[in-house]
């Protein structure tokens, strides 16, 4: 009996030490289980997730892809984005709104108080606009007042910190961000995907440029003037003015003359530029060399045209003489020997018969005589007959001092690997023959106020008259000057031109105002401030006066 | 049973590990977040900046702040005559 009361005991006692075990395990089971979700509960309720640092809001406002700077060769800013506040109230928030304007006025200066106080005490009106376009700083002193019911809206706007000196080159967009002008349009692509540009003005030289030809066009009473200063070798844009200009950072009026970019979209008969083109390709295509003798000692009368010189020499000339006196019977005479053919072809392939190469939205076909007879190869040798836009005028020139036929202008700034393709189409003499002339004429001939003691530069002069009613205008002149420096060694090419210039009130001083008296020493002035900065060493040979050894010691500044 | 107790504890510990590391990599995530809205917002302060030095930097300002307070003349390429007239004019200043 004993025993088997025993072995009952027992028996209960596994059967409890069973039931204590499971029981133990499904604590454990549950107290786990509750650990996992008091995790749970903890990471849920924890604050950091949910409270950034940031407002929401302000995240969408900042993710916006902003558009892409412009900048100059140097990297400094030409096109930036800022932003600027717009004040907004919500009339609803508003405790006190007359507390709340004089709070405002203390710091930002209000238009109309009353008709704003009427606004904010209107309860019905959702928000108030009251002032646009504050800046940073001021914002933020405004913000700081803590005034209840006024919100700050953030928006970007496009800022163009150097105003008026890059207008033209730079451009502008519109209200959506849109490129309408100049590399702005260009590149609009590009801007619009973040990207940045490097340009290749130099801001230095653009300021320099804009100072000297803004100077002058007050000076010469013209009704515009352009300037284009170009690498020879990689075809940068160093600087490109047209005046008059405008501040893209206002609104801006289309309309106006201001917008038109002078030096890629007016055209203009060029004048006695065109000789240099005539007499290289007489040099090259026949058997015209610089002593060869023309007969300029009296007019040419073709059909009905009579074709004078400005000066009239009344001798005979040699080419070198007809260049450096710039003589349109001359000039005439050397298209005649070499034929309308072959003038024709020249100027073709240089590319003053077709649109310009510039990357710039903005440029205008060459007016082109329909018609090539006698006669327009003998006006066409010197300027005459033919329309074409300053740029095409540099990239055309640029061709012959740099030998290469694929030479193109470009606004943007030439990466290092970028290979600058080279098609030669000049022989080595016609170079060096049109060098020397470019020189000379600078010493000795009608570009003599812009020579520089020191310094070789080549130059040509031009002076065309404006045609109106079938008519030359002797007293509306476009005088321009074109040269290249160091001309032993081409490495810029410039175009200063202005276009009706005058030396004087009076009408009859219109007449005297050529090239050679204006675009020259215009010229000039602009080398002398730039070529320190492009690195243009003196020839002490040349000019051993000039020495400022001690320059340290006087007031000069650098900018 | 033993092997029940162990599967359940070692499930419940990484799924304890998984919620924890779940937790932190969202710390993480906010923290990186913000960081790169206030680097932004930094960045776009730094071209107001820029933008703002650029305009003061700017040859037309500068040209105008030294014509008015130093009285100093741009950089140029000078003649001969012309320095001798500078040097006496600085002469003149000096006495």
């Amino acid at each position: 009996m004993n025993n088997i009361l025993f072995s009952k005991s027992i028996e209960i006692n596994k059967k409890e030490k069973k039931y204590n075990k499971m029981l133990l395990i499904i604590s454990f089971l549950i107290g786990i289980l509750g650990l996992v979700i008091i995790m749970r509960l903890v990471e849920v309720s924890f604050p950091y997730k949910n409270v950034s640092m940031i407002d929401k809001n302000e995240i969408n406002k900042i993710d916006n892809k902003n558009r892409g700077m412009l900048l100059d060769r140097n990297n400094r800013i030409l096109a930036s984005n800022i932003y600027i506040y717009n004040l907004k109230a919500y009339p609803k928030k508003i405790k006190d709104p007359l507390h709340t304007i004089n709070m405002l006025s203390n710091h930002i200066s209000l238009n109309d108080s009353k008709v704003l106080l009427k606004k904010l005490k209107n309860k019905e009106k959702y928000e108030v606009l009251i002032k646009k376009n504050i800046t940073a700083p001021q914002a933020k002193k405004i913000n700081n007042l803590g005034i209840p019911g006024v919100e700050f809206v953030p928006v970007i706007k496009r800022f163009y910190p150097h105003r008026e000196i890059t207008s033209h080159f730079v451009g502008h967009v519109n209200g959506n961000m849109i490129g309408q002008l100049g590399a702005e349009r260009t590149f609009n692509n590009k801007l619009h995907k973040g990207e940045n540009i490097n340009l290749g003005i130099d801001i230095r030289l653009q300021y320099i440029v804009r100072d000297e030809l803004e100077k002058a066009s007050i000076k010469y009473n013209s009704k515009s003037a352009t300037a284009i200063i170009a690498d020879l070798n990689s075809g940068e844009i160093l600087s490109l003015v047209s005046l008059p200009d405008f501040n893209p950072n206002r609104s801006i009026n289309p309309e106006l003359n201001s917008y038109t970019n002078t030096a890629t979209l007016n055209l203009y008969e060029m004048g006695s530029t065109f000789k240099m083109f005539t007499i290289t390709a007489a040099l090259d295509l026949s058997k015209v060399n610089l002593e060869t003798k023309f007969d300029a000692s009296k007019s040419i009368k073709i059909a009905n045209y009579e074709i004078k010189d400005y000066k009239p020499q009344n001798r005979i000339l040699s080419t070198k003489e007809i260049f450096l006196n710039s003589s349109n019977i001359g000039s005439s005479l050397i298209a005649l020997e070499l034929g309308k053919l072959k003038l024709k072809n020249f100027y073709e392939k240089i590319g003053l018969l077709n649109i310009s190469n510039i990357n710039l939205t903005e440029k205008t076909k060459p007016i082109v005589p329909k018609k090539w007879g006698k006669i327009q190869t003998a006006t066409l040798s010197f300027g005459h007959g033919l329309s074409i836009s300053p740029i095409q005028m540099i990239e055309a020139s640029s061709k012959l001092f740099n030998n290469n036929l694929d030479y193109k202008t470009q606004i943007h700034k030439k990466n290092k690997e970028d290979k600058i393709k080279k098609t030669k189409f000049l022989s080595e003499n016609t170079i060096n023959a049109l060098e020397y002339l470019m020189y000379e004429n600078t010493v000795n001939g009608t570009a003599r106020k812009a020579h520089l003691n020191g310094f070789k530069i080549g130059g040509k002069t031009a002076t065309g008259e404006k045609a109106e009613k079938g008519k030359y205008d002797k007293t509306k002149l476009i005088s321009s000057f074109l040269s290249v420096f160091p001309i032993e060694n081409p490495k810029f090419i410039s175009l200063v031109l202005f276009d009706e210039p005058s030396l004087g009130n009076e009408r009859n001083y219109r007449e005297g105002a050529t090239g050679g008296k204006t675009a020259a020493p215009v010229t000039a002035k602009i080398y002398r401030r730039i070529f320190p900065i492009l690195g243009i060493t003196k020839n002490y040979n040349l000019d051993p006066e000039l020495l400022v050894d001690n320059k340290g010691e006087l007031n000069f500044v650098s900018y | 049973m033993k092997k029940i107790v162990f599967l359940t504890f070692l499930f419940s510990f990484l799924l304890i590990l998984l919620t924890f590391l779940n937790y932190k990599i969202e710390v993480i995530e906010t923290k990186i977040i913000d960081t790169e809205i206030i680097n932004k917002k930094l960045e776009k302060d730094l071209v107001f900046f820029k933008s703002e030095w650029e305009y003061l930097n700017s040859p037309e300002n500068i040209s105008h702040l030294s014509k008015k307070h130093l009285h100093h003349k741009p950089a140029e390429l000078i003649e001969f005559q012309h320095f001798i007239k500078l040097l006496s004019s600085e002469r003149h200043i000096d006495e």
